[in-house]
């Protein structure tokens, strides 16, 4: 079957620094495919580059079979939606404007749908949508994060450390969710250092050092290669 | 205190507050200090009174002239002067350089075409006073404060209630991941330019028929600047305050002291507050960028 997204030969560099130097990975359609990777590997470079936010210098991104637009905006359009590292929630605005701001190409009743779906998906954004996102907890940000993705109306969605600095329960939660995306059929491209998380979630995953995919596989034939063990399991 | 000083102290506010609205949302979106605010103004201005005022139109049309010269301006500001480095995130430096430069141009431009005279608008009412009871008040100060008022009113609805307005303050808070939810953070910027230039095209006509039009009128934005400082850089709310609260505690000052005393006190007052609150009224305290 043809992939969903497809990614070939990316290269691209900041100034003198490669931070991609040929990558390629297929994303099959309703699947959760993870990319895992030391701090500095290129992970969120590739994601950014998906999304529009960096240019590459060679190498294709093709979504549905064909290529993307140039720019950022026109790419969320096309139903690639990217939820960046650290969360990026706008601090100063209230909990519902993230999400309407989530929701920006969308308007009128459908948005307002859409909003209401995000509330009933996570209760506490509808508890809170009048305060500042400033004053939601790591996890709840994430939560944000992930709800004000959603209100783009992914086809896929690019996740990026969604795992980063929140503690194993609260992590639990956005792997569930992460699953609960997957079973409403939105494919998931999502990007850890956690490996033994992302390699327990997922359908297929890449392992990305230096800028370069090294390995590739099912996520329990990664859980269980001794080199994925020794370099990102801990032995 | 008479009413006629108050109203004068909020008229002048007012036009203050639309100065700092506008010097306010571009620091809002580019994180820099737009240099070339003032000159803005009085080009549109001088472009309002030359296509329409000169030939007898009235406040309206030369309002509206000025507040589309203004929006014009800014645009080509932005295309010419900011866009590339915006871009590139450079350094402040850069917008500091530009905006300055542009700043001069446009006065350069102004003053070739009108030398260093000075314009008046036409008298654009029959009563330049009403009486309201024992008082007397200027009908411009009431037309400059209300018009004000209605489009700091407008602007802040804009700015909290619609989808652009949400657009507008995402981009400021955070441009990369704006454009990451479908917003062309390039066509937000290019709109707050427009509005910033619409405001400095009013400001800068109400600065005219109360000061009268002259080729260095933008050095005003000095005021505006130091409003939206007193009201914490970035700011709307608070640049509006400061504003205001400039414009009365000027217009007092003047009819106390006169012209001479009051401009220095006026500083005087402002650094004071600067020193023990230097973050300003609304508080919060952004870095700037020049
Ligand atoms: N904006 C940037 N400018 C210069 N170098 C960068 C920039 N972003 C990332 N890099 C470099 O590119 C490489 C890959 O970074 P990144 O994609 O962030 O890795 P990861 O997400 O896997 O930690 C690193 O060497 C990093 O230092
Ligand atoms: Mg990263």
């Amino acid at each position: 079957m043809e992939p969903m997204l497809k990614v070939t030969d990316l290269r691209v560099n900041y100034g003198h620094i490669e931070a991609l130097r040929g990558v390629s990975i297929e994303v099959q359609k309703g699947q959760i495919v993870s990319i895992i990777g030391a701090n500095g590997a290129g992970k969120s470079t590739l994601l950014r580059t998906i999304s529009g936010l960096v240019k590459s210098l060679g190498g294709k991104v093709e979504f549905e079979g064909e290529a993307l637009p140039a720019k950022p905006s026109k790419i969320v359009a096309k139903g690639v939606v990217h939820v960046p590292e650290g969360r990026k929630t706008f601090s100063g605005l209230t909990i519902r404007d993230n999400l309407l701001v989530g929701g920006y190409l969308y308007k009128g009743k459908d948005l307002e749908k859409d909003l209401e779906e995000q509330y009933s998906l996570f209760p506490i954004l509808r508890e809170r949508k009048d305060q500042f996102a400033g004053t939601l907890s790591g996890g709840e940000q994430q939560m944000l994060a992930v709800a004000r993705g959603l209100m783009s109306r992914p086809k896929i969605l690019l996740l990026d450390e969604p795992s980063m600095g929140l503690a194993p329960l609260i992590v639990n939660q956005i792997y569930d969710l992460i699953r609960q995306i997957r079973d409403r059929g939105i494919t998931v491209l999502l990007v850890e250092q956690n490996a033994r998380k992302a390699l327990g979630i997922c359908d297929y995953a890449y392992v990305l050092e230096n800028g370069v995919i090294n390995l590739s596989g099912t996520g329990d034939e990664l859980l269980r290669s001794d080199a994925v063990r020794k370099a990102y399991l801990g032995g | 205190m008479s009413l006629q000083i108050l109203l004068n102290g909020l008229a002048t506010g007012s036009i203050y507050a639309l100065i700092a609205t506008g010097f306010a949302l571009i620091f809002n979106v580019l994180k820099f200090s737009n240099f070339s605010h003032g000159a803005t103004m009085t080009a549109a201005a001088f472009a309002a009174y030359f296509l329409v005022s000169a030939n007898g139109a009235g406040l309206a049309a030369t309002l509206a002239v000025a507040g589309i010269a203004g929006a014009a301006i800014a645009l080509f500001g932005e295309f010419v002067g900011f866009r590339r480095i915006t871009l590139n995130h450079s350094s402040s430096t850069y917008f500091f350089v530009s905006s300055i430069t542009l700043g001069t141009l446009y006065e350069g431009l102004v003053t070739v075409k009108v030398g260093s005279n000075f314009y008046n608008f036409p008298r654009f009412f029959t009563n330049p006073t009403i009486n309201l009871g024992d008082f007397v008040i200027s009908t411009s100060d009431i037309m400059m404060f209300t018009i004000s008022m209605v489009a700091l009113i407008i602007l802040a609805y804009v700015i909290q209630k619609t989808r652009l307005g949400r657009a507008l303050r995402a981009v400021s808070f955070d441009r990369d991941t704006a454009q990451l939810m479908g917003i062309d953070s390039t066509r937000i910027i290019q709109l707050t330019f427009v509005i910033s230039g619409v405001l400095a095209g009013i400001a800068g006509v109400f600065l005219g028929i109360k000061y009268t039009l002259y080729p260095t009128l933008g050095s005003l934005v000095v005021k505006g600047f130091i409003a939206s400082v007193i009201g914490g850089l970035g700011s709307l709310t608070g640049a509006v305050i400061g504003a205001v609260l400039l414009g009365v505690v000027e217009t007092i000052l003047l009819s106390v002291l006169g012209s001479g005393y009051s401009t220095i006190a006026t500083f005087a007052i402002m650094l004071v507050f600067l020193l023990l609150r230097p973050q300003g009224i609304a508080g919060s305290n952004v870095q700037e960028k020049a």
